[in-house]
């Protein structure tokens, strides 16, 4: 009976050594903790902006909302890590300067002749901008030139349209003829009121420009005319008691549906993508190879890349080159520096999938 | 309870119970080594009278006769004959190894070894041993603790074990079940599912490490494995079990023998149902398995016995193996199985199994004379069932799963666009299929055995086989939608695919085997030894049913013979009772297997002239027998050249040409040492300790391929000198105990090491130059241990089993697949089972 006392203790002893087999493997893998990843895309709230202290509920620069709207993802995303997206869109201040000051002017065959425009029109921007430049050498700042002027646009017309010297450049002002006052209701080519030319000019838009291809957010700057008390004596005969034509300028911008008057803000997107530690602008487009992508490169059996060792895929070249093929053949139009984030099926024993990140540098992808 | 009684006195009435006896009769049955003998058979010559042994290897009856001669029997064992007159204890009965007794079962070529005998090392398990400590694992779990063997669960699933022998995978490991060789025909592979319910009705299992004793010819590189089923009961009566186990582990079997009738006619039938969850997530099953067993004595030279048995089953899978991170990161951890997914609440097995294979045999045993004897057997399996996937043009829906990476496959989302499509008139777009792998085989395997003088023995033989297997997928589950568009089949293109309607791929593939075998055996004191010689042919046809029209000749291959033969010898020396040393050498030749013939699984790629795979082995042996102390120590050298390995070509004249790449070679060479140790009555200890070293020999360099007109097409490199071998731990050990705590009742601790492993990887992929060596999984330890407990029932004896495996929770990885770089990061593994438990109960009528 000792003996078997003395037996079992020994065996005791052999039981209370059993160690963990995995305890070098997880040293060696490390933190294995899964990195919890999102993609979002959203606009920011009233709440947001206040929590980024913008009180007006706008950023004045995209540099601005570049810097600010980090620390932002960071609070509303705190566990989210590398390869994470956030597509915000955000207001930005971006003011269309109206005029302080106002010239009205018919451009006379002398002005043609004297910069040697022979036919007696203008045919582009820059000729105007040549003629304004000459004529009015020490702009005011925001001065708005309201130019009546021969265009030669396949035949020679008479416009009047504005153009305001802004931060050092002239900028263009789409004026009206008579027959498009006569649209908005106007017996003459101007309004009446501003009130009346502030509510017709969207209305009318959306027809004048139905041809064009107006996208949401486009702005279009308008100079329109009111008959007024000439307090200012812009017809020169030195009087301010009578009327005439004054200019304004005006800003347009598409909401998606309609024109309305631009106030000023315009919505910005911009995505942000996580490195791992700290939320970067970063225009990564997450995309999931298809079957029909395997069929491009020859891996359509299976729809997925052989990753086993001696397999077909098993480098990362042969990966890359294949990937490069798709992307190439499925976004032509992507731009130098577009980045993608490429996920796909692999074959390594077992069906996974990886990610691969690439970006378009010299016409072709390489690994980020 | 009642209606038990009941049905067992109605049990006991009909058969002839000696109720008016006057003798009792009682002893004790032990092995070689001094081990009880549990199942061992009693009688009393020229009766029907008789016993069996309980589980200490006691015996106790009562007869009518007074004075007469008793003959114990036990598979494996030399029958022997003790005389009594009146009652009385007859004392402890010590059996001699022997394959002569096994006769009786009417078997032929059990190709058992023989202790002392046989130069072979080997290690015999007994039924016993199964009933005591398998409990839920997988069959082959049972060798874990015997030399040279590394079994797992692989997936996890029901019936999905495995088991390595010296290094070599199942395709160079032969099992035989009753002599019959059962490794598939085609790929040489053995699945364990098939055979989930023999461990039922196992009545001794022997593994035979290299060369082995079988006499047919038979992949044995790494060893062979011979299951012999239990045979007839001696007594009329039976027993019922039931064991409950973790993961609602439930199973209940009984098994029923009407004993050996005066007509000379014995039935045994045993029948067992198991369910369960399964350890592994999305891995629950069923399965059902019997076992018949008619004989019949005609005369006394005739014997003839029928055996049918087979374990239908259904089982979810875990197929692919995971990363270590995702398996850490998983909510379910080493359960997680990515493989099953849920629809309306229930579960899916995305991967599953379902076989049934039944393997019927009628043999026949005539005693021609004194000196000779024939003994037949036509056997007839046949296998239906396959392995479930996923299908479809759109097969990433798969991996849309209810929430993380680690949560079921969500398949509500793939009925809705399935059913979406549907009412565009449009088919799924992932759907379920089963990849079927029928068969049907036919067999016959005879042997004469006869003495020539006094010193010799010969036995030769023929063993011929057919076999066709059905290679087909099936659409299984539409998932919603309301057809699977199809066009793997050339003569129905475009076709709309029902459940159950064949998809993808179809075609058979015919194998037939002719085999001749002859061993001449020598015994004479101190010495035995045998050489053996055996050449068989093995025929392959295909034909295919898809990728050929009708019309086409193509459609079904000529014939291609491949010869393949073995010859072996060795003698084994008796010292003197307590020492012996053996040697044994051998040579053979293994034919390619099918899928090395008909290469891209088509029949243009055919290689007709697929070279044959060499094993050259040799192995010594040193055995001791002490009163208390009993060892063995083997050393062994497997040579394993020209490993297959083929490449197929395209001529730049859009033909192909084949090659076979010779010199693909590795050698497998180690120790191995194993003991029993019973200090005392009541204690015993078993130990084992095998250390391999599995290489590839060489690098296979500058292989020029040239097609038919002496072009150089190609230059194969492979870069392997050195490279470990994978897939088994080299290195492992053993320790148990059994104490006998008090009468019937033991407690038993096992401890098992595995070292060595190296993540599976393909030597033939090995292209690169300065490639490390495969990633080598941490070495690990577990402890089982069980408590036996055995009492009567009234006059039943009743055993309760407990068993707890993995009694330490130890985490280990018990398979892995290399990795990009090879390393822990890239490694796709399971992890081995945590701990499990279970309890038997089992009473015996």
């Amino acid at each position: 009976m000792k003996k078997i006392v003395y037996l079992l203790m020994a065996f005791t002893l052999v039981f209370t050594t059993a160690c963990d087999p995995m305890e070098d493997v997880y040293d060696e893998i490390g933190d294995i903790e899964k990195v919890i990843t999102g993609d979002v895309a959203f606009e920011l709230s009233d709440d947001d902006y206040d929590f980024l202290e913008q009180g007006y509920g706008n950023f004045s620069s995209t540099d601005d909302a570049k810097e600010l709207i980090p620390a932002l993802l960071e609070d509303k995303y705190p566990v989210w890590g590398a390869g994470s997206l956030a597509a915000v869109t955000f207001k930005l201040y971006n003011p269309k300067r109206t005029e302080k000051s106002l010239v009205v002017y018919k451009v006379a065959s002398s002005d043609y002749a004297d910069l040697g425009f022979t036919y007696g029109n203008f045919s582009s921007f820059e000729q105007i901008v040549t003629f304004l430049d000459w004529k009015y050498p020490n702009p005011a700042d925001r001065v708005l030139v309201a130019l009546t002027y021969k265009y030669y646009n396949g035949s020679v017309n008479t416009v009047k349209n504005g153009f305001i010297y802004v931060s050092g450049e002239w900028q263009f002002l789409q004026g009206f003829t008579r027959d498009e006052y006569n649209q908005m209701g106007e017996n003459y080519d101007n309004f009446t009121s501003k009130t009346v030319a502030e509510k017709r000019i969207p209305i009318f838009l959306k027809d004048y420009l139905k041809y064009e291809t107006v996208e949401t957010g486009d702005i279009q700057p308008i100079m329109y005319n009111i008959y007024q008390t000439d307090y200012d004596d812009i017809d020169g005969d030195g009087k301010t008691d009578d009327k005439t034509a004054y200019s304004y300028a005006f800003y347009c911008i598409f909401d998606g549906n309609a024109w309305v008057e631009y106030e000023n803000i315009i919505n910005e997107t911009i995505q942000f993508g996580n490195d791992g530690s700290v939320w970067v602008p970063d225009n990564t487009i997450n995309y999931t190879l298809t079957a029909a992508d395997y069929e491009l490169v020859g891996n359509g059996r299976y729809g997925n890349f052989d990753v086993r060792a001696g397999k077909a895929e098993e480098t990362e070249e042969v990966r890359l080159e294949k990937i490069n093929t798709i992307l190439l053949n499925n976004f032509p139009a992507s731009e130098e520096g577009q980045k993608y984030s490429v996920d796909y099926n692999v074959y390594s024993g077992a069906a996974e999938v990886w990610n691969m990140k690439v970006i378009l540098s010299g016409g072709a992808y390489v690994l980020q | 309870m009642k209606n038990l009684k009941n049905w067992l006195t109605v049990v006991l009435l009909i058969t002839s119970v000696t109720v008016f006896s006057q003798t009792a009769l009682s002893g004790k049955v032990v092995d070689e080594t001094n081990q009880p003998l549990p199942g061992a058979t009693v009688v009393i010559k020229g009766s029907k009278i008789g016993a069996s042994t309980d589980f200490d290897g006691n015996f106790n009856f009562d007869s009518s006769i007074k004075s007469g001669t008793l003959i114990v029997s036990f598979i494996g064992y030399q029958s022997k004959s003790v005389s009594f007159n009146g009652s009385g204890s007859l004392g402890t009965i010590k059996l001699a190894p022997s394959a002569e007794s096994l006769d009786e079962i009417v078997i032929t070529q059990t190709s058992f070894a023989v202790d002392r005998k046989t130069p072979v090392a080997v290690s015999t398990i007994k039924a016993s041993l199964i009933e005591n400590k398998l409990g839920t694992q997988e069959f082959p779990e049972i060798l874990k603790s015997t030399p040279g063997v590394y079994a797992t669960k692989s997936g996890g699933g029901f019936g999905d074990g495995r088991l390595n022998l010296r290094g070599f995978n199942s395709e160079n490991v032969a099992v035989l079940i009753n002599g019959v060789p059962v490794n598939d025909m085609e790929n040489g592979r053995v699945y364990w599912s098939n055979w989930a319910g023999l461990s039922d009705v196992t009545g001794a299992m022997q593994v035979q490490r290299g060369l082995g004793a079988s006499k047919v010819a038979v992949p044995s590189i790494g060893g062979t494995i011979n299951i012999l089923s239990k045979t007839t009961d001696i007594e009329a009566g039976g027993s019922a079990g039931t064991t409950f186990g973790n993961d609602n582990y439930f199973k209940v079997g009984a098994t029923v023998s009407t004993g050996l009738l005066e007509s000379g006619l014995a039935a045994t039938i045993s029948a067992a149902r198991t369910t369960g969850d399964g350890y592994v997530d999305g891995t629950e099953f069923k399965g059902t398995n019997y076992f018949v067993n008619l004989s019949w004595q005609v005369n006394q030279d005739h014997k003839i016995a029928l055996t049918s048995f087979g374990a239908p089953q259904r089982h979810g899978q875990r197929q692919n193996r995971s990363l270590i991170s995702t398996i850490q990161n998983a909510e379910s951890g080493k359960k997680f199985n990515p493989d099953w997914g849920m629809r309306g609440g229930n579960v899916v097995h995305i991967e599953d199994n379902f076989y049934h294979k039944s393997q019927t045999s009628l043999n026949w045993y005539w005693d021609i004379n004194e000196t000779s004897n024939l003994s037949t057997a036509i056997y007839a399996s046949w296998g239906n069932g396959g392995g479930g996937g996923t299908a479809g043009t759109n097969r990433d829906l798969f991996q849309v799963r209810i929430g993380g990476d680690d949560q079921p496959v969500d398949i509500d989302n793939i009925v809705d666009i399935n059913r979406a499509n549907g009412e565009q008139g449009l088919g799924s777009e992932a759907y379920l299929r089963a990849s079927r792998n029928d068969h049907s085989w036919y067999g016959m395997l005879s042997t004469y055995d006869t003495d020539l003088g006094d010193d010799f023995k010969l036995t030769a033989g023929l063993d011929l086989r057919t076999y066709t297997g059905k290679h087909f997928s099936e659409v299984t589950d539409l998932l919603g939608g309301s057809y699977a568009l199809d066009n793997g089949n050339v003569n129905n293109p475009n076709a709309a695919l029902k459940v159950g309607d064949k998809r993808d791929y179809y075609n058979d593939g015919e194998v037939g085997w002719q085999g001749v075998f002859a061993q001449l055996e020598y015994d004479i004191e101190k010495v035995s030894a045998f050489v053996a010689l055996s050449g068989s042919n093995t025929s392959y046809r295909r034909i295919d049913y898809f990728n050929y029209l009708d019309s086409d000749d193509l459609q079904t291959t000529d014939k291609y013979n491949f010869l393949g033969f073995q010859v072996k010898g060795g003698a084994n020396y008796r010292i003197n009772d307590q020492h012996n040393v053996f040697a044994n050498l051998g040579y053979f030749e293994k034919a390619a297997n099918f899928d090395a013939v008909f290469l891209n699984f088509d029949n243009e790629h055919i290689n007709e002239d697929a070279e044959n795979q060499k094993i050259y082995s040799f192995e010594i042996g040193y055995g001791f027998r002490g009163e208390k102390f009993a060892a063995n120590v083997n050393l062994y050298n497997t040579y394993w050249n020209d490993r297959t390995l083929t490449q197929n070509v395209q001529n730049q004249d859009g033909t192909n040409s084949t090659a076979n790449i010779l010199g693909v070679n590795a050698v497998h060479s180690g120790i191995e040492i194993d003991f029993t140790y019973r200090p005392i009555d009541a204690l015993s200890f078993s130990g084992m300790l095998s250390l391999g070293n599995w290489e590839w020999a060489n690098d296979v360099l500058d292989v020029e391929i040239y097609d038919e007109d002496q072009n150089l097409v190609d230059v194969v490199d492979l870069y392997i000198d050195g490279l470990k071998v994978s897939d088994a731990a080299q290195t492992t050990a053993a320790l148990g105990m059994d104490w006998k705590i008090m009468d019937k009742t033991h407690f038993t601790v096992d401890y098992n090491y595995f070292a060595n492993l190296y993540a599976q990887y393909d030597p033939n992929d090995r292209g690169t130059e300065g490639q490390p060596q495969a990633w080598k999984a941490p070495d690990y330890s577990t402890f089982d241990m069980s408590l036996r407990y055995g009492f009567k029932l009234g006059t039943l004896d009743t055993t309760l089993t407990g068993r707890m495996m993995n009694v330490f929770d130890t985490e280990y990885i018990a398979d892995a697949l290399d990795g990009s770089g090879s390393t822990s990061s890239t490694a796709l593994v399971w992890y081995g089972f945590g701990r499990t438990f279970s309890v038997s109960a089992k009473i015996n009528f």
